[in-house]
């Protein structure tokens, strides 16, 4: 375990070291690692998914994705929070002389919670579509990448967000697979009130 | 001014720009706010804009106190419920002068293109 824990610690200050060259990567760096611009641009395409027009079918597709999008991000916050309820692992800048971008967050560094979120809803996305979805996952590796560049995670904390987040999209995907009936009422009600 | 409200209503702008942006796009005429395209479309870059700037600096006007996870998911949905219904019923009564078409037999939000979500909304309780 500890050579993995070396590992991560050096794939940190790598990553880490490159941080303070250019300034301009850097403040862009430090716009997508923040808490709220990314988390707030997923939610708010899930949306704009919601409303965004189309063909009926092809309208109904997208908005059972963004429901399993939104049951995946309930999930992910409920799962990070049991998560460290007895566990705490110390965030990279209390433990190691780095450059640290933002700020030094106070809970637990593993798992990461922003990491565990943007992959649940961008797993869930490329389930239902794998174009839109593919973006979304491209998204959310970016801003996992730009945690670890800007000192605020180690990358297992990032990998681990990640697989958790994935696994809780597969777990909503069989859910609502077993669940198709009471969603498509749903679906049907909001569309009855044309809300969908 | 405390830090959840600072952020609701930025997601309360965020999200009936968006909205707007949306039903502009998807042609849903009397969802829109405004008649006009364009001062429509400079109505939702108007509300989208301030959310964008500080939700990208965020952390370095606030470095300390944070609205956490669950919290910032929980104020984003009250906001964009509270867009939803807002964006409705102020687009209802702005195009109130609309004038319904008797046959209209489509479903959903495809209703927006003739008419407002509240003669809509009539309609079917009628």
């Amino acid at each position: 375990m500890d050579w993995l824990l070396d590992l991560d610690r050096q794939a940190l200050q790598l990553i880490n070291s490159l941080a303070g060259h250019f300034p301009p990567f850097d403040q862009l760096i430090m716009g997508l690692a923040n808490d709220y611009f990314m988390p707030v641009a997923f939610c708010s395409a899930l949306f704009a998914l919601w409303f965004i027009g189309g063909q009926p079918p092809e309208r109904e597709k997208r908005q059972e994705s963004a429901l399993r999008a939104l049951l995946g991000l309930g999930l992910a916050n409920g799962a990070v929070a049991l998560a460290t309820l007895d566990f705490f692992r110390s965030r990279p800048g209390t433990e190691l002389p780095i450059n640290v971008l933002l700020y030094t967050p106070t809970d637990s560094s593993l798992p990461s919670n922003s990491a565990t979120v943007l992959f649940a809803i961008a797993m869930s996305i490329w389930l239902g579509n794998r174009r839109v979805g593919s973006f979304f996952l491209l998204a959310a590796a970016l801003q996992a990448f730009s945690r670890v560049y800007a000192g605020m995670h180690y990358p297992l904390d990032v990998i681990s967000g990640a697989a958790l987040g994935i696994i809780i999209a597969l777990l909503v995907r069989w859910l609502f697979i077993l669940l198709q009936p009471q969603v498509k009422w749903l679906l049907s009600l909001a569309r009855q009130l044309y809300l969908a | 001014m405390k830090l959840p409200v600072l952020y609701f209503i930025l997601a309360l702008g965020v999200g009936t720009g968006l909205l707007q942006l949306v039903f502009d796009i998807a042609k849903y005429r009397y969802g829109l706010i405004f008649g006009s395209t364009s001062l429509n479309r400079f109505f939702s870059a108007l509300l989208l804009a301030p959310g964008v700037i500080v939700f990208f600096i965020w952390n370095k006007l606030y470095p300390v106190s944070v609205v956490q996870g669950a919290e910032q998911s929980a104020l984003f949905a009250l906001a964009a419920l509270t867009a939803v219904v807002g964006s409705l019923a102020i687009s209802s009564f702005t195009n109130r002068r609309c004038i319904p078409p008797a046959d209209f037999k489509g479903e959903g939000l495809d209703v927006l293109r003739v008419m407002t979500f509240y003669q809509a909304i009539r309609r079917k309780f009628k």
